[in-house]
Protein backbone atom coordinates (compact mmCIF):
# COMPACT_ATOMS: atom_id res chain seq x y z
CA UNK A 1 0.00 0.00 0.00
CA UNK A 2 1.17 3.52 -0.85
CA UNK A 3 2.76 5.28 2.14
CA UNK A 4 1.51 8.75 1.19
CA UNK A 5 -2.02 7.41 0.84
CA UNK A 6 -1.81 5.80 4.26
CA UNK A 7 -0.36 8.84 5.95
CA UNK A 8 -2.99 11.13 4.44
CA UNK A 9 -5.76 8.83 5.58
CA UNK A 10 -4.18 8.68 9.01
CA UNK A 11 -4.02 12.46 9.15
CA UNK A 12 -7.75 12.46 8.53
CA UNK A 13 -8.37 9.78 11.16
CA UNK A 14 -9.91 7.80 8.38
CA UNK A 15 -8.00 4.54 8.41
CA UNK A 16 -9.80 1.20 8.19
CA UNK A 17 -8.55 -1.38 10.74
CA UNK A 18 -6.56 -3.07 7.99
CA UNK A 19 -5.01 0.22 6.92
CA UNK A 20 -4.29 1.10 10.56
CA UNK A 21 -2.31 -2.08 10.82
CA UNK A 22 -0.40 -1.22 7.68
CA UNK A 23 0.27 2.31 8.98
CA UNK A 24 1.54 1.05 12.32
CA UNK A 25 3.89 -1.19 10.42
CA UNK A 26 5.44 1.78 8.64
CA UNK A 27 9.03 2.55 9.48
CA UNK A 28 8.21 6.10 10.60
CA UNK A 29 4.86 5.43 12.27
CA UNK A 30 6.16 6.20 15.75
CA UNK A 31 7.73 9.44 14.57
CA UNK A 32 4.51 10.48 12.81
CA UNK A 33 2.61 9.91 16.00
CA UNK A 34 5.13 11.78 18.08
CA UNK A 35 5.04 14.73 15.69
CA UNK A 36 1.28 14.85 15.80
CA UNK A 37 1.23 14.56 19.58
CA UNK A 38 3.92 17.07 20.32
CA UNK A 39 2.30 19.67 18.06
CA UNK A 40 0.05 20.30 21.05
CA UNK A 41 2.97 21.91 22.81
CA UNK A 42 2.83 24.79 20.38
CA UNK A 43 -0.69 25.52 21.44
CA UNK A 44 -1.66 29.10 22.03
CA UNK A 45 -0.33 30.53 25.28
CA UNK A 46 -2.36 32.76 27.57
CA UNK A 47 -0.50 35.69 26.18
CA UNK A 48 -1.88 35.01 22.76
CA UNK A 49 -5.43 34.63 23.93
CA UNK A 50 -7.57 37.58 22.94
CA UNK A 51 -9.14 39.71 25.63
CA UNK A 52 -12.87 39.55 26.25
CA UNK A 53 -15.12 41.80 24.24
CA UNK A 54 -16.05 43.74 27.36
CA UNK A 55 -12.46 44.74 27.84
CA UNK A 56 -12.09 45.68 24.20
CA UNK A 57 -15.29 47.63 24.53
CA UNK A 58 -13.77 49.70 27.31
CA UNK A 59 -10.97 50.63 24.95
CA UNK A 60 -13.50 51.52 22.29
CA UNK A 61 -15.39 53.78 24.68
CA UNK A 62 -12.29 55.86 25.23
CA UNK A 63 -12.13 56.33 21.47
CA UNK A 64 -14.50 58.86 20.05
CA UNK A 65 -17.74 57.53 18.64
CA UNK A 66 -17.01 56.80 14.98
CA UNK A 67 -20.64 57.06 14.06
CA UNK A 68 -20.43 60.80 14.05
CA UNK A 69 -18.64 61.85 10.91
CA UNK A 70 -15.28 63.21 11.93
CA UNK A 71 -14.44 64.87 8.68
CA UNK A 72 -17.74 66.73 8.91
CA UNK A 73 -17.05 67.94 12.43
CA UNK A 74 -13.47 68.85 11.66
CA UNK A 75 -14.58 70.77 8.57
CA UNK A 76 -17.08 72.66 10.65
CA UNK A 77 -14.55 73.42 13.39
CA UNK A 78 -12.02 74.53 10.80
CA UNK A 79 -14.60 76.77 9.15
CA UNK A 80 -15.50 78.35 12.47
CA UNK A 81 -11.83 78.88 13.31
CA UNK A 82 -11.08 80.42 9.92
CA UNK A 83 -14.13 82.68 10.07
CA UNK A 84 -13.37 83.58 13.65
CA UNK A 85 -9.77 84.31 12.82
CA UNK A 86 -10.70 86.41 9.81
CA UNK A 87 -13.30 88.42 11.65
CA UNK A 88 -10.91 88.90 14.54
CA UNK A 89 -8.24 90.14 12.12
CA UNK A 90 -10.76 92.39 10.44
CA UNK A 91 -11.99 93.64 13.77
CA UNK A 92 -8.46 94.31 14.94
CA UNK A 93 -7.44 96.12 11.78
CA UNK A 94 -10.62 98.10 11.14
CA UNK A 95 -11.42 98.87 14.72
CA UNK A 96 -9.84 101.80 16.42
CA UNK A 97 -7.24 101.18 19.06
CA UNK A 98 -7.44 103.71 21.83
CA UNK A 99 -4.77 104.15 24.45
CA UNK A 100 -5.09 106.58 27.29
CA UNK A 101 -3.12 107.50 30.36
CA UNK A 102 -4.36 108.79 33.69
CA UNK A 103 -2.76 111.24 36.05
CA UNK A 104 0.95 110.66 36.64
CA UNK A 105 1.06 107.79 34.18
CA UNK A 106 3.42 107.63 31.23
CA UNK A 107 3.13 105.07 28.49
CA UNK A 108 5.15 104.20 25.44
CA UNK A 109 3.19 102.89 22.47
CA UNK A 110 4.67 101.24 19.43
CA UNK A 111 2.56 101.92 16.37
CA UNK A 112 2.15 99.34 13.56
CA UNK A 113 5.12 100.76 11.58
CA UNK A 114 7.29 100.80 14.72
CA UNK A 115 6.96 104.51 15.13
CA UNK A 116 6.87 105.28 18.81
CA UNK A 117 4.58 107.49 20.82
CA UNK A 118 5.49 108.36 24.43
CA UNK A 119 2.28 109.39 26.13
CA UNK A 120 2.45 111.78 29.04
CA UNK A 121 -0.21 111.79 31.73
CA UNK A 122 -3.86 112.52 30.97
CA UNK A 123 -3.49 111.81 27.29
CA UNK A 124 -5.43 109.79 24.78
CA UNK A 125 -4.39 108.43 21.43
CA UNK A 126 -6.47 106.51 18.86
CA UNK A 127 -5.42 104.86 15.64
CA UNK A 128 -6.46 102.16 13.21
CA UNK A 129 -4.06 99.34 12.30
CA UNK A 130 -5.73 98.77 8.94
CA UNK A 131 -3.67 100.22 6.07
CA UNK A 132 -1.45 101.97 8.57
CA UNK A 133 1.62 101.96 6.31
CA UNK A 134 -0.31 103.88 3.63
CA UNK A 135 -2.21 106.23 5.86
CA UNK A 136 -0.50 107.05 9.08
CA UNK A 137 -3.01 109.12 10.97
CA UNK A 138 -4.01 109.22 14.60
CA UNK A 139 -6.20 111.38 16.73
CA UNK A 140 -4.71 112.72 19.86
CA UNK A 141 -5.30 114.78 22.95
CA UNK A 142 -2.92 115.58 25.78
CA UNK A 143 0.85 115.50 25.55
CA UNK A 144 3.04 113.06 23.70
CA UNK A 145 6.44 112.73 22.20
CA UNK A 146 6.55 111.04 18.83
CA UNK A 147 9.44 109.25 17.16
CA UNK A 148 8.23 108.68 13.62
CA UNK A 149 9.83 106.16 11.28
CA UNK A 150 10.54 107.40 7.79
CA UNK A 151 7.71 106.71 5.39
CA UNK A 152 4.42 108.15 4.20
CA UNK A 153 2.99 111.26 5.80
CA UNK A 154 2.30 110.88 9.50
CA UNK A 155 -0.62 112.93 10.81
CA UNK A 156 -1.39 113.75 14.40
CA UNK A 157 -4.91 115.13 14.42
CA UNK A 158 -5.96 117.16 17.44
CA UNK A 159 -8.92 119.35 18.19
CA UNK A 160 -6.62 122.37 17.82
CA UNK A 161 -4.87 121.43 14.59
CA UNK A 162 -2.98 118.82 12.70
CA UNK A 163 0.72 118.01 12.82
CA UNK A 164 2.10 116.35 9.70
CA UNK A 165 5.54 114.86 9.38
CA UNK A 166 7.49 112.46 7.25
CA UNK A 167 9.77 110.93 9.84
CA UNK A 168 11.01 112.81 12.82
CA UNK A 169 10.80 113.34 16.56
CA UNK A 170 8.39 115.82 17.97
CA UNK A 171 6.36 116.63 21.03
CA UNK A 172 2.72 117.66 21.00
CA UNK A 173 0.68 119.22 23.74
CA UNK A 174 -2.98 119.51 22.88
CA UNK A 175 -5.24 120.49 25.73
CA UNK A 176 -8.26 122.75 25.96
CA UNK A 177 -6.42 126.04 25.62
CA UNK A 178 -2.86 125.03 24.84
CA UNK A 179 -1.51 123.73 21.56
CA UNK A 180 2.23 123.31 21.55
CA UNK A 181 4.37 121.43 19.05
CA UNK A 182 8.10 121.06 19.54
CA UNK A 183 10.21 119.57 16.79
CA UNK A 184 13.36 117.78 17.93
CA UNK A 185 14.44 116.21 14.67
CA UNK A 186 13.46 116.57 10.99
CA UNK A 187 10.71 118.85 9.80
CA UNK A 188 7.17 119.16 11.10
CA UNK A 189 4.26 120.88 9.42
CA UNK A 190 1.77 122.36 11.83
CA UNK A 191 -1.69 123.28 10.62
CA UNK A 192 -3.37 125.49 13.17
CA UNK A 193 -6.66 127.07 12.28
CA UNK A 194 -5.82 128.77 8.95
CA UNK A 195 -2.07 128.91 9.45
CA UNK A 196 0.42 126.38 8.20
CA UNK A 197 3.79 126.52 9.91
CA UNK A 198 6.90 124.58 8.89
CA UNK A 199 8.76 123.72 12.06
CA UNK A 200 12.40 122.68 11.73
CA UNK A 201 14.38 120.86 14.42
CA UNK A 202 14.88 122.89 17.58
CA UNK A 203 11.78 125.03 17.05
CA UNK A 204 8.59 125.13 18.98
CA UNK A 205 5.15 126.28 17.92
CA UNK A 206 2.91 127.45 20.68
CA UNK A 207 -0.65 128.64 20.80
CA UNK A 208 -1.80 129.74 24.20
CA UNK A 209 -5.01 131.57 24.89
CA UNK A 210 -5.34 132.93 21.36
CA UNK A 211 -1.77 134.09 20.81
CA UNK A 212 0.52 132.01 18.64
CA UNK A 213 4.25 132.09 18.20
CA UNK A 214 7.34 130.16 17.29
CA UNK A 215 10.41 129.95 19.46
CA UNK A 216 13.65 128.03 19.81
CA UNK A 217 14.20 125.16 22.19
CA UNK A 218 17.56 123.65 22.98
CA UNK A 219 16.79 120.18 24.16
CA UNK A 220 16.95 116.87 22.34
CA UNK A 221 13.76 115.49 23.83
CA UNK A 222 10.98 116.84 26.02
CA UNK A 223 11.69 117.23 29.72
CA UNK A 224 8.72 115.23 30.83
CA UNK A 225 10.39 112.17 29.44
CA UNK A 226 12.98 112.74 32.14
CA UNK A 227 10.29 113.34 34.74
CA UNK A 228 10.64 117.11 34.64
CA UNK A 229 8.33 119.91 33.57
CA UNK A 230 10.16 122.84 32.06
CA UNK A 231 8.83 126.35 31.50
CA UNK A 232 10.19 129.40 29.83
CA UNK A 233 8.67 132.67 30.86
CA UNK A 234 5.37 130.94 31.51
CA UNK A 235 2.52 132.54 33.44
CA UNK A 236 2.37 131.23 37.00
CA UNK A 237 -1.18 129.98 36.35
CA UNK A 238 0.08 127.67 33.61
CA UNK A 239 2.84 126.33 35.81
CA UNK A 240 0.56 125.73 38.76
CA UNK A 241 -1.98 124.12 36.48
CA UNK A 242 0.67 121.66 35.30
CA UNK A 243 1.64 121.04 38.89
CA UNK A 244 -1.95 120.36 39.90
CA UNK A 245 -2.30 117.81 37.15
CA UNK A 246 0.99 116.12 37.87
CA UNK A 247 0.44 115.65 41.59
CA UNK A 248 -3.34 115.59 41.71
CA UNK A 249 -3.58 118.39 44.20
CA UNK A 250 -5.72 121.47 44.46
CA UNK A 251 -3.66 124.65 44.65
CA UNK A 252 -5.22 127.80 46.05
CA UNK A 253 -3.69 131.05 44.99
CA UNK A 254 -4.56 134.57 43.97
CA UNK A 255 -5.34 134.34 40.28
CA UNK A 256 -4.45 137.93 39.46
CA UNK A 257 -0.74 137.58 40.05
CA UNK A 258 1.41 138.92 37.27
CA UNK A 259 4.27 136.48 37.76
CA UNK A 260 6.19 134.52 35.12
CA UNK A 261 8.21 131.42 35.75
CA UNK A 262 11.29 130.18 33.95
CA UNK A 263 12.66 126.90 35.15
CA UNK A 264 11.63 123.33 35.82
CA UNK A 265 10.00 121.24 38.47
CA UNK A 266 10.64 117.57 39.12
CA UNK A 267 7.94 114.91 39.20
CA UNK A 268 9.54 113.13 42.13
CA UNK A 269 7.79 114.70 45.10
CA UNK A 270 5.31 117.53 45.55
CA UNK A 271 7.52 119.26 48.09
CA UNK A 272 10.56 119.36 45.79
CA UNK A 273 8.42 120.59 42.91
CA UNK A 274 6.85 123.37 45.04
CA UNK A 275 10.26 124.47 46.26
CA UNK A 276 11.55 124.67 42.68
CA UNK A 277 8.64 126.89 41.67
CA UNK A 278 8.42 129.13 44.69
CA UNK A 279 12.11 129.73 45.38
CA UNK A 280 12.80 132.13 42.47
CA UNK A 281 9.50 133.97 42.94
CA UNK A 282 8.19 136.12 45.78
CA UNK A 283 5.79 133.43 46.89
CA UNK A 284 5.66 130.72 49.57
CA UNK A 285 3.72 127.50 49.85
CA UNK A 286 1.92 125.70 52.63
CA UNK A 287 0.95 122.03 52.25
CA UNK A 288 -2.36 121.52 54.04
CA UNK A 289 -2.60 117.83 53.22
CA UNK A 290 -1.84 115.53 50.29
CA UNK A 291 -4.66 117.07 48.25
CA UNK A 292 -4.45 120.77 49.09
CA UNK A 293 -1.74 123.41 48.83
CA UNK A 294 -1.98 127.15 49.51
CA UNK A 295 0.36 129.58 47.77
CA UNK A 296 0.65 133.11 49.02
CA UNK A 297 2.78 136.15 48.20
CA UNK A 298 5.61 137.01 50.53
CA UNK A 299 6.40 140.54 49.30
CA UNK A 300 3.11 142.15 50.34
CA UNK B 1 -26.67 43.30 -5.74
CA UNK B 2 -29.03 42.73 -2.86
CA UNK B 3 -28.75 45.35 -0.20
CA UNK B 4 -27.27 43.90 2.95
CA UNK B 5 -29.45 44.14 6.03
CA UNK B 6 -26.62 45.84 7.87
CA UNK B 7 -24.60 47.98 5.52
CA UNK B 8 -21.94 48.73 8.10
CA UNK B 9 -20.43 47.39 11.32
CA UNK B 10 -21.22 50.40 13.47
CA UNK B 11 -23.74 48.55 15.57
CA UNK B 12 -22.26 47.41 18.89
CA UNK B 13 -24.22 44.15 18.77
CA UNK B 14 -22.94 43.26 15.32
CA UNK B 15 -19.47 44.39 16.24
CA UNK B 16 -19.33 42.26 19.38
CA UNK B 17 -20.62 39.25 17.43
CA UNK B 18 -17.81 39.74 14.92
CA UNK B 19 -15.36 39.90 17.77
CA UNK B 20 -16.58 36.68 19.36
CA UNK B 21 -16.51 34.96 16.00
CA UNK B 22 -13.18 36.07 14.61
CA UNK B 23 -10.88 37.48 17.28
CA UNK B 24 -9.42 34.21 18.54
CA UNK B 25 -9.36 32.33 15.24
CA UNK B 26 -7.63 35.21 13.46
CA UNK B 27 -5.12 35.43 16.28
CA UNK B 28 -4.44 31.72 15.99
CA UNK B 29 -3.93 31.81 12.23
CA UNK B 30 -1.71 34.88 12.44
CA UNK B 31 0.25 33.22 15.18
CA UNK B 32 0.87 30.13 13.09
CA UNK B 33 1.78 32.33 10.20
CA UNK B 34 4.06 34.85 11.88
CA UNK B 35 4.93 33.37 15.25
CA UNK B 36 4.57 34.49 18.86
CA UNK B 37 7.05 37.33 18.79
CA UNK B 38 4.71 39.41 16.69
CA UNK B 39 2.00 39.48 19.39
CA UNK B 40 -0.85 38.53 17.07
CA UNK B 41 -3.43 38.91 19.85
CA UNK B 42 -2.48 42.58 20.23
CA UNK B 43 -2.52 43.09 16.49
CA UNK B 44 -5.96 41.54 16.13
CA UNK B 45 -7.17 43.75 18.94
CA UNK B 46 -5.77 46.80 17.17
CA UNK B 47 -7.36 45.62 13.95
CA UNK B 48 -10.74 45.51 15.69
CA UNK B 49 -10.22 49.04 16.94
CA UNK B 50 -9.34 50.12 13.42
CA UNK B 51 -12.47 48.38 12.18
CA UNK B 52 -14.55 50.26 14.75
CA UNK B 53 -13.06 53.56 13.68
CA UNK B 54 -13.85 52.76 10.06
CA UNK B 55 -17.07 50.88 10.72
CA UNK B 56 -18.99 53.03 8.26
CA UNK B 57 -16.91 51.80 5.39
CA UNK B 58 -16.91 48.08 6.17
CA UNK B 59 -19.90 45.77 5.76
CA UNK B 60 -20.14 42.83 8.18
CA UNK B 61 -19.59 40.43 5.31
CA UNK B 62 -16.27 42.03 4.48
CA UNK B 63 -15.18 42.36 8.10
CA UNK B 64 -13.24 39.11 8.34
CA UNK B 65 -10.95 39.77 5.40
CA UNK B 66 -10.65 43.40 6.47
CA UNK B 67 -9.52 42.37 9.96
CA UNK B 68 -7.20 39.73 8.58
CA UNK B 69 -5.56 42.20 6.23
CA UNK B 70 -5.24 44.98 8.81
CA UNK B 71 -3.82 42.73 11.52
CA UNK B 72 -1.50 41.03 9.01
CA UNK B 73 -0.21 44.37 7.75
CA UNK B 74 0.39 45.57 11.29
CA UNK B 75 2.49 42.48 11.92
CA UNK B 76 4.36 42.79 8.64
CA UNK B 77 5.15 46.42 9.36
CA UNK B 78 6.67 45.33 12.61
CA UNK B 79 8.64 42.26 11.67
CA UNK B 80 9.82 42.75 8.11
CA UNK B 81 12.18 39.80 8.07
CA UNK B 82 12.06 38.47 11.56
CA UNK B 83 12.24 34.70 12.08
CA UNK B 84 9.05 32.89 12.94
CA UNK B 85 9.15 31.52 16.45
CA UNK B 86 6.40 29.45 17.99
CA UNK B 87 7.02 29.01 21.65
CA UNK B 88 6.42 25.57 23.06
CA UNK B 89 5.43 24.75 26.58
CA UNK B 90 8.25 23.08 28.38
CA UNK B 91 7.86 19.64 29.80
CA UNK B 92 6.12 19.66 33.09
CA UNK B 93 8.01 17.77 35.82
CA UNK B 94 5.22 15.23 36.28
CA UNK B 95 5.45 14.25 32.67
CA UNK B 96 8.89 12.85 32.83
CA UNK B 97 10.07 12.31 36.37
CA UNK B 98 9.67 8.60 35.92
CA UNK B 99 11.54 8.71 32.66
CA UNK B 100 15.21 8.16 32.17
CA UNK B 101 17.48 11.18 31.89
CA UNK B 102 18.24 10.13 28.35
CA UNK B 103 14.57 10.28 27.47
CA UNK B 104 14.18 13.76 28.98
CA UNK B 105 17.23 15.02 27.14
CA UNK B 106 16.06 13.56 23.87
CA UNK B 107 12.61 15.09 24.32
CA UNK B 108 14.07 18.50 24.94
CA UNK B 109 16.24 18.27 21.88
CA UNK B 110 13.30 16.98 19.88
CA UNK B 111 11.16 19.99 20.79
CA UNK B 112 13.95 22.41 19.97
CA UNK B 113 14.33 20.87 16.53
CA UNK B 114 10.57 20.75 16.12
CA UNK B 115 10.44 24.48 16.76
CA UNK B 116 13.22 25.14 14.31
CA UNK B 117 11.57 22.96 11.67
CA UNK B 118 8.29 24.84 12.09
CA UNK B 119 10.16 28.09 11.64
CA UNK B 120 11.75 26.88 8.44
CA UNK B 121 8.57 25.42 7.03
CA UNK B 122 6.45 27.00 4.31
CA UNK B 123 4.00 29.40 5.88
CA UNK B 124 0.88 27.92 4.26
CA UNK B 125 1.81 24.37 5.24
CA UNK B 126 2.48 25.38 8.80
CA UNK B 127 -0.87 27.14 9.20
CA UNK B 128 -2.85 24.25 7.80
CA UNK B 129 -0.93 21.65 9.78
CA UNK B 130 -1.21 23.43 13.13
CA UNK B 131 -4.89 24.24 12.68
CA UNK B 132 -5.39 20.55 12.12
CA UNK B 133 -3.14 19.19 14.82
CA UNK B 134 -3.36 21.81 17.58
CA UNK B 135 -6.87 23.11 17.13
CA UNK B 136 -8.22 19.73 16.06
CA UNK B 137 -9.91 21.12 12.97
CA UNK B 138 -10.87 18.65 10.29
CA UNK B 139 -9.45 19.01 6.81
CA UNK B 140 -12.73 20.50 5.68
CA UNK B 141 -12.72 23.05 8.50
CA UNK B 142 -9.14 24.01 7.75
CA UNK B 143 -10.06 24.46 4.10
CA UNK B 144 -13.03 26.68 5.03
CA UNK B 145 -10.97 28.73 7.42
CA UNK B 146 -8.27 29.44 4.90
CA UNK B 147 -10.53 29.75 1.88
CA UNK B 148 -8.96 26.82 0.04
CA UNK B 149 -10.29 23.47 -1.19
CA UNK B 150 -10.22 20.39 0.97
CA UNK B 151 -7.75 18.82 -1.43
CA UNK B 152 -5.32 21.70 -1.04
CA UNK B 153 -5.68 21.62 2.74
CA UNK B 154 -4.94 17.90 2.75
CA UNK B 155 -1.93 18.45 0.56
CA UNK B 156 -0.54 21.18 2.82
CA UNK B 157 -1.01 19.19 5.98
CA UNK B 158 0.67 16.21 4.47
CA UNK B 159 3.48 18.39 3.12
CA UNK B 160 4.04 19.79 6.59
CA UNK B 161 4.15 16.38 8.20
CA UNK B 162 6.53 15.15 5.55
CA UNK B 163 8.81 18.11 6.11
CA UNK B 164 8.79 17.63 9.88
CA UNK B 165 9.50 13.95 9.52
CA UNK B 166 12.53 14.55 7.35
CA UNK B 167 13.88 17.13 9.80
CA UNK B 168 13.25 15.05 12.90
CA UNK B 169 14.08 11.61 11.61
CA UNK B 170 17.80 11.76 12.31
CA UNK B 171 16.89 12.17 15.98
CA UNK B 172 15.36 8.72 16.35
Amino acid sequence: MNTEYLVKKWLENNLTPAEQEAFDALEDAALYKEIAEEAQRFKVTDKQRVISFDRLNQRLETKKDPRTSWTGIITRIAAILVLGGLSYLAWVSFSTTTISTVVAENRTITLPDESIAHLNQNSQLSFRSYNWEEERALTFEGEAFFEVKKGKQFDVQTAQGTVSVLGTKFNVIASENTFEVTCFEGLVRVIHQKDTVQLPAGKQFKSLAGSTGTQRVATAEPYWLKNRSVFKNAPLAEVLNALEQQFEVKIEYDADQDLYFTGAFTHDTLEKALTSITAPLPIAYTIIDSTKVIISRTDE
Amino acid sequence: MAKSLHPDTCDKGIFSALYEKYAQTLTTILRYKYGDNTNPADKVQEAFITLWENCKKVAPKAARSYLYTVAGNKILNEIKHQKVVLKYQNLKPGEYDHETPEFVLRKKEFLKRYQQALADMKEDDRIAFLLNKIDGKTHQQVADELGITKKVAEHRIYGALHFLKSRLKEMT
